[in-house]
């Protein structure tokens, strides 16, 4: 917490408190109510994932949301999902008390974007910091960037590409990923092989493109979906 | 010729010793496929726990091709023995007996005659791989279901399912031609032989040592490993790359098919001058 109230001392001073900003939870509260408007939906979904020692094609499932957090997802294939994103980050920060600073605007694609800081002032939060960039025609969420407490910095990149839809057809989720440590001659060979070591030890950067298509919202999901066998 | 196969195939098949390689194999897939089974959730949450910090993963892991996967680790490390009890008594055992001295008065002519023994040899080592790939694969399918293959070389790949059936069959048929190689050897101390025990045990130890040298990682070993058969046993892995890399196993399995002939020929030449005193 004293992190978090130093952090705010420095940033401070950087923020102009003019008449003419945007008032931060305004925005929020825009988005909100865009966001908050879906309340369930159901969703095909295209995984890449581009880790340095993972090779995986694409894979395909289908996801299920229903607020205020229920998440399902169903493939016949073996998906891997990153738990930074797909973890109602959202819904954890602004259902809990928060600090919200306007830091001014920044360009994304050649748009300009509202940006927001977002110190969660929960109990223990997982998330110490977040940025978010805003569409401010749209007032939807382009870009996230989140300080964790203890996994890193993860970003998420939104695109809409379909109109009167609140909801992203394209997320790009980068992140930190630990030392992995597989027991190698568990499966395998390795004699005669070269093992890469830079590909399996150390922290490594890895993106996740998830591509979504085909949204049905606002159907009244079953809730009977979601009690399924739940992921390990 | 083909009455001469029959007849050698007719004397391995009614050993009684040729059925223990196939007793082992259900034994060991049996053994393998019961404790996985039991623990093989147990067993992937061990595999998986770093990627599992990271991401959510969906979907059945420990299914029937991980099992016959694992399962083919064992080809290249136990099978060999398996086979060499059978392929290493082929010439020896009738030296023992003494009854190559009555076989060879017949108008049988003795190119032949080794011809013959080794084609049984290899159309046994067939049947021993058609029901390892049975046994391990079919089984395992049907008490563990279908699934994509995590595999792990240098880095992790998951195979997806529908891309997986022509890598088993690839790597069943690979690890024929490297058996084929191993009873051929076998066929070659036998065919010095005049006792059953010699051949399959130095064929045995010379599988052990040279197992134990093709798997250090040492420099000392470094320069002699691409001679050694044994280097090539396990190229049916390569298979199950990401990327498979056709030339290296196309290299390895004529190497190993190179073996076979050299075997065969050195038998050839060495039985057609050996004289047949027992």
């Amino acid at each position: 917490m004293l992190k978090i109230w130093l952090y705010l001392l420095i940033l401070l001073p950087f923020v102009g408190f003019t008449q003419n900003d945007p008032d931060p939870y305004a925005i929020i509260d825009s988005l909100k109510t865009r966001v908050f408007s879906v309340h369930d939906y159901q969703v095909d979904i295209e995984i890449e994932v581009d880790v340095d020692f993972i090779n995986m094609p694409v894979k395909h499932a289908t996801m299920f949301y229903k607020q205020p957090d229920k998440i399902k997802f169903k493939s016949d294939e073996f998906i891997m999902l990153p738990k930074k994103g797909f973890d109602n980050q959202f819904q954890k920060i602004l259902n809990e008390p928060y600090n919200a600073i306007y830091t001014g605007t920044e360009d994304i694609s050649g748009k300009t974007q509202y940006v927001i800081k977002i110190i969660p002032m929960g109990k223990k939060p997982e998330i110490i910091l977040a940025t978010w960039w805003i569409d401010p025609d749209t007032y939807l969420i382009t870009r996230t960037e989140s300080n964790t407490r203890d996994q890193g910095t993860f970003v998420i990149d939104f695109k809409y590409d379909e109109p009167g839809i609140e909801l992203p057809t394209e997320m790009t989720v980068s992140f930190e990923i630990e030392k992995i440590s597989i027991p190698l001659k568990f499966i395998g060979k390795t004699a005669g092989m070269e093992i890469d070591k830079s590909k399996m030890d150390g922290k490594q950067t890895g993106r996740v493109y998830i591509r979504f298509s085909n949204y049905r919202i606002n159907q009244s999901i079953d809730d009977q979906i979601f009690e399924e066998e739940e992921p390990e | 010729m083909l009455k001469l196969i029959n007849i050698e195939l007719y004397k391995i098949f009614t050993q009684k010793r040729s059925y223990i390689g196939l007793a082992a194999i259900l034994v060991i897939v049996l053994v393998a496929q019961g404790a996985m089974l039991w623990e093989g959730q147990a067993m992937h949450e061990f595999i998986t726990k770093n990627l599992s910090d990271a991401f959510f993963m969906y979907g059945n892991l420990v299914n029937g091709y991980l099992i016959s996967f694992l399962v083919l680790n064992f080809l290249w490390v136990h099978v060999p023995l398996l086979v060499v009890i059978v392929t290493g008594d082929i010439f020896s055992g009738e030296a023992q007996s003494g009854t190559f001295r009555l076989l060879l008065t017949r108008p049988v002519s003795r190119s032949g005659l080794v011809t013959a023994k080794f084609i049984a040899g290899i159309v046994y080592t067939f049947v021993l791989m058609i029901f390892f790939a049975i046994i391990s694969l079919g089984i395992s399918l049907i008490w563990f279901g279908k699934g994509d293959l995590m595999v792990i070389f240098n880095s992790v790949s998951i195979l997806p399912e529908d891309d997986l059936l022509w890598r088993f069959i690839l790597a069943y048929v690979y690890g024929f031609i490297g058996m084929t190689a191993i009873a051929a050897l076998s066929m070659l101390f036998s065919a010095m032989a005049n006792n059953s025990l010699g051949p399959i045990l130095t064929t045995m130890a010379i599988i052990i040592l040279f197992t134990m040298i093709s798997s250090f990682n040492l420099s000392i070993f470094a320069a002699i490993q691409p001679f050694l058969i044994t280097s090539y046993l396990d190229s049916w892995q390569l298979v199950f790359s990401f990327e498979v890399d056709t030339g290296q196993i196309i290299f390895d399995a004529s190497v190993l098919l190179l073996h076979i002939l050299v075997f065969y020929f050195i038998t050839l030449v060495y039985f057609n001058r050996k004289d047949i005193l027992t």
